[in-house]
């Protein structure tokens, strides 16, 4: 259509030519301006040297009939008749005398004179002198008649008419034909020649740099094309390549800004995904395709409710494109799987709305961690409430009277006692837990004896076990080293990890059960194992047992005079000790503490 | 193909993927309650069901209105064909995950059973068999369709073994009948969800290659 337009506003000329090649144009510019006059001059050249040879034969012929004019005058036809022969000789021309009637009575060239006389006669017998010019019967060529009228004329004769021949002339007309023809060809061949050479060297650098352009419109950027000419073509072709190195540079700039931007978006912790206003993926990250399970690599470009199948995420995107002046906008997510997201999302600006980036935040640990610390102060309160209650409870029956009840008020002192006890362990032991977590205890770390401390801890809890009708014995390695295993750590943290532990076994061990301690060397770790042939612990709370005051069965361990510390401690002092602890357990069968800790100062 | 088809194609397609969405996550949701004794997440999934009712519907009228308005061909007529039937088939399990959650509710009412070991398997191979039926949707991807139709036979294999756990755990305890008969219905209605997503990745090469492999056993083997 805008072709067209131009192509009209256009010098007609140009807009023909410049549909075919270059070469073609140049031929027919040749062709023009060559061939055609030198044609046209021979066509006009030769009608013209005719002309001119035509009027000198007429001229040649009329001076001749004058002249026998008079010669005929006051002959008679025999004398005439007897002369014709040697006439002819002399004058040229052929000659005939010719009758009144148009009848031929005597001719030089024959010796019948029998032959009608023509149109040049009509015209003579009109005027004075009648030209024509016919193929002549007699001689077989084309001949130039010219008859007069003879003056005074007094015998039979009353014309004469001579004739020559104008073969010549036109020969050499021909010749001069044949020979702008033959030039003609020629220059036409020339010109055939010049133009394809001049074509070539037009047309070979431009086609060079067409295509350079399709290589660089392919994506190679900073193709170069190579002339040594120093015309304009030569220019071109330097401009050309100025222009590829510059697109090369900047491209190769752009892709180096957006494989940053790509990078930094990619190394993101939050999923990003930007779409347009149809909702069609401009971008996804790696992360964005975990948090929401999709293949990036298949999502650019398709729309975000093929990519993304979550409809709280689709109803966030419509609500926002189709109300963009909301700005950005904030979804908790329960996801997929157990994961909680933060997923903000922003309109891309412009009017009308461009599209949305979703930024998305995976706060699954956050929402742990606000979990655990809910429980956790939940926990304490209620930890902390129970004894107080009961304290409370039993000072407000002494108060109103049980004081003076001698038998029974020793029950209320003994379980105020209690309780009071049990809530001072619990301050003791929420005390230890926060010094060991906050780093701020100092620990005096030396070579401890495993063995000495595994044998002392079984001292201490031989009693409680013996009276639960428990076996709690000691397993010494299979190899024992020559100096006895020994950890790198504090005497009293190793006590305190090994009485938790033991204690807690002894706790949910029934009667008849077995609690063993192992220990043993392994990779310049030292490490105990306390295992016990308990209830158990089922496998999904395993990863919650170190968590302060979490309790498999709550309801058991308050029963059994737990603080909910214990392993927390356990697992605080280990680590701070250098090491870990952790714990294998099937329910009915039993429960295993495994405490590792470095023989060696690690720093 | 004229921009207005065009146009209700692409909207049919977000109608339909939204509606597999809330199914999706119905799914999710039902067999979390299960496991975790939810009864609150159970009621969710009870309370979404209608809504789903009403987008599968919208989702019918809208294929019929593209039928009727654009009598489309080819693919087009085959994208249509398929979209009802995948409408169908969604609506299905909505209900059946509807049913699990109300299995779920019952369930915790009762004392606590055990998990069947392979349940966790079987859960997993469903809800990644209906996701990938309708990835396979989505990317058109008639391999990936003729997978899910495979693992289909695994799901059947996982319920065959479960039941038997099941029976043997009734037979040793006549007080674990009521929640393991409950468990039983939850497991079977899985089993029935893996069915309609085997028939949706059906319907996917039935779209793609415009055969028909359902009872057919040689068109499923057929162009591996």
């Amino acid at each position: 259509m805008r072709q067209s337009i131009y192509i009209s506003a256009a010098p007609i000329y140009s807009v023909v030519m410049s549909r075919f090649p270059i070469f073609w144009q140049l031929l027919l510019a040749f062709a023009l301006f060559v061939v055609l006059p030198l044609v046209a001059l021979g066509l006009i050249g030769g009608g013209w040297m005719r002309d001119a040879g035509l009027q000198a034969v007429e001229e040649r012929l009329r001076s001749k009939a004058a002249l026998l004019d008079e010669l005929v005058r006051g002959q008679n036809l025999e004398q005439l008749q007897g002369r014709l022969r040697s006439l002819r000789e002399e004058f040229g021309p052929r000659i005939a005398l010719i009758g009144a009637d148009g009848r031929v009575v005597a001719e030089s060239d024959r010796d019948d004179p029998s032959s009608l006389a023509d149109r040049e006669i009509a015209s003579a017998r009109a005027g004075l002198v009648g030209v024509t010019t016919r193929h002549s019967a007699t001689t077989q060529t084309n001949t130039m008649y010219l008859a007069r009228r003879v003056s005074n004329a007094q015998s039979l004769v009353e014309f004469v008419r001579v004739a020559l021949p104008i073969a010549d002339i036109e020969k050499h007309v021909r010749h001069l034909q044949w020979l702008t023809w033959g030039t003609a060809a020629t220059t036409a061949a020339f010109a055939l020649f010049l133009a394809w050479w001049l074509a070539r060297r037009v047309v070979r650098p431009v086609q060079m740099i067409r295509e350079g352009a399709a290589a660089v419109a392919a994506g190679d950027y900073g193709h170069k094309v190579y002339s040594e000419r120093q015309d304009e073509l030569g220019a071109l072709a330097g401009a050309f390549n100025q222009m590829s190195e510059r697109l090369a540079s900047q491209f190769s700039q752009l892709d180096h800004d957006r494989q940053q931007l790509r990078a930094v978006l990619g190394s993101m912790v939050e999923g990003v995904i930007a779409v347009d206003a149809a909702q069609t993926v401009l971008f996804a990250n790696d992360r964005a395709g975990e948090l929401l399970e999709f293949g990036v690599s298949q999502a650019v470009g398709r729309r975000l409710w093929e990519v993304v199948r979550y409809r709280p995420v689709h109803d966030l995107v419509e609500r926002l494109l189709s109300a963009p002046e909301l700005g950005g906008q904030n979804l908790d997510w329960l996801g997929p799987g157990q994961r909680s997201f933060t997923v903000h999302a922003a309109p891309l600006p412009g009017r009308p709305v461009r599209g949305a980036v979703l930024v998305l935040h995976d706060v699954t640990e956050m929402r742990r961690l606000e979990r655990v610390r809910q429980e956790f102060v939940a926990n304490v309160s209620h930890e902390l409430k129970t004894p107080l209650s009961v304290i409370v409870a039993c000072a407000e029956t002494l108060q109103s009277g049980a004081v003076d009840d001698v038998e029974n008020r020793g029950r209320f002192l003994e379980r105020i006692a209690t309780q009071a006890q049990r809530l001072f362990m619990l301050i003791v032991d929420m005390i230890d837990l926060a010094k060991v977590e906050a780093g701020t205890e100092q620990f005096k770390r030396d070579e401890v004896a495993v063995d000495a401390a595994v044998l002392a801890c079984i001292e201490r809890h031989q009693e409680r076990a013996r009276a639960k009708n428990q076996r709690l014995e000691a397993v010494p390695p299979a190899r024992i080293p020559p100096d006895g295993v020994t950890a790198w750590s504090d005497p009293d943290a190793l006590s305190q990890i090994l009485d938790n532990l033991v204690d807690n076994a002894i706790k949910y061990t029934p009667a008849e059960g077995l609690i063993q301690l192992h220990w043993w060397a392994e990779d310049s770790k030292a490490i105990v194992e306390v295992r016990d042939t308990g209830i158990g612990i089922p496998e999904h709370e395993l990863p919650r047992v170190f968590e302060r005051f979490y309790r498999v069965d709550k309801a058991r361990s308050r029963e059994m005079g737990g603080t909910g510390l214990g392993l927390s401690i356990v697992k605080h002092l280990a680590q701070a000790m250098g090491g870990g602890v952790r714990v294998a357990s099937q329910v009915g069968q039993g429960t295993s503490f495994t405490v590792v800790l470095p023989q060696t100062d690690v720093g | 193909m004229s921009k207005h088809l065009q146009r209700d194609l692409d909207n049919l397609q977000r109608d339909l993927l939204q509606l597999a969405a809330s199914v999706e996550d119905a799914l999710h949701k039902s067999i979390r309650s299960l496991q975790k004794r939810d009864v609150d997440l159970a009621e969710e999934v009870i309370r979404g069901d209608d809504q789903i009712d009403i987008d599968e519907n919208h989702v019918e009228e809208e294929c019929l209105k593209i039928l009727a308005l654009h009598q489309p061909v080819a693919i087009d007529l085959r994208r249509i064909a398929a979209a009802l039937k995948i409408n169908a088939e969604l609506e299905r399990m909505a209900d059946l995950a509807e049913d699990i959650a109300e299995r779920a509710e019952h369930l915790a009412t009762l004392p606590g059973v055990a998990m069947p070991a392979k349940l966790q398997r079987m859960t997993d191979l469903t809800t990644s068999m209906v996701r990938q039926s309708l990835d396979s949707f989505v990317h058109l991807d008639a391999r990936l369709a003729r997978t899910v139709c495979r693992l289909d036979d695994e799901v059947d294999r996982c319920n065959r073994d479960i039941i038997n756990e099941l029976i043997a755990a009734m037979k040793s305890s006549p007080d674990m009948v009521e929640p393991c008969m409950s468990l039983f219905s939850a497991t079977r209605h899985l089993e029935r969800i893996a069915d309609h997503a085997t028939n949706i990745a059906e319907d996917v090469v039935y779209l793609v290659e415009g055969e028909i492999i359902r009872h057919r056993p040689a068109a499923m083997e057929a162009s591996k």
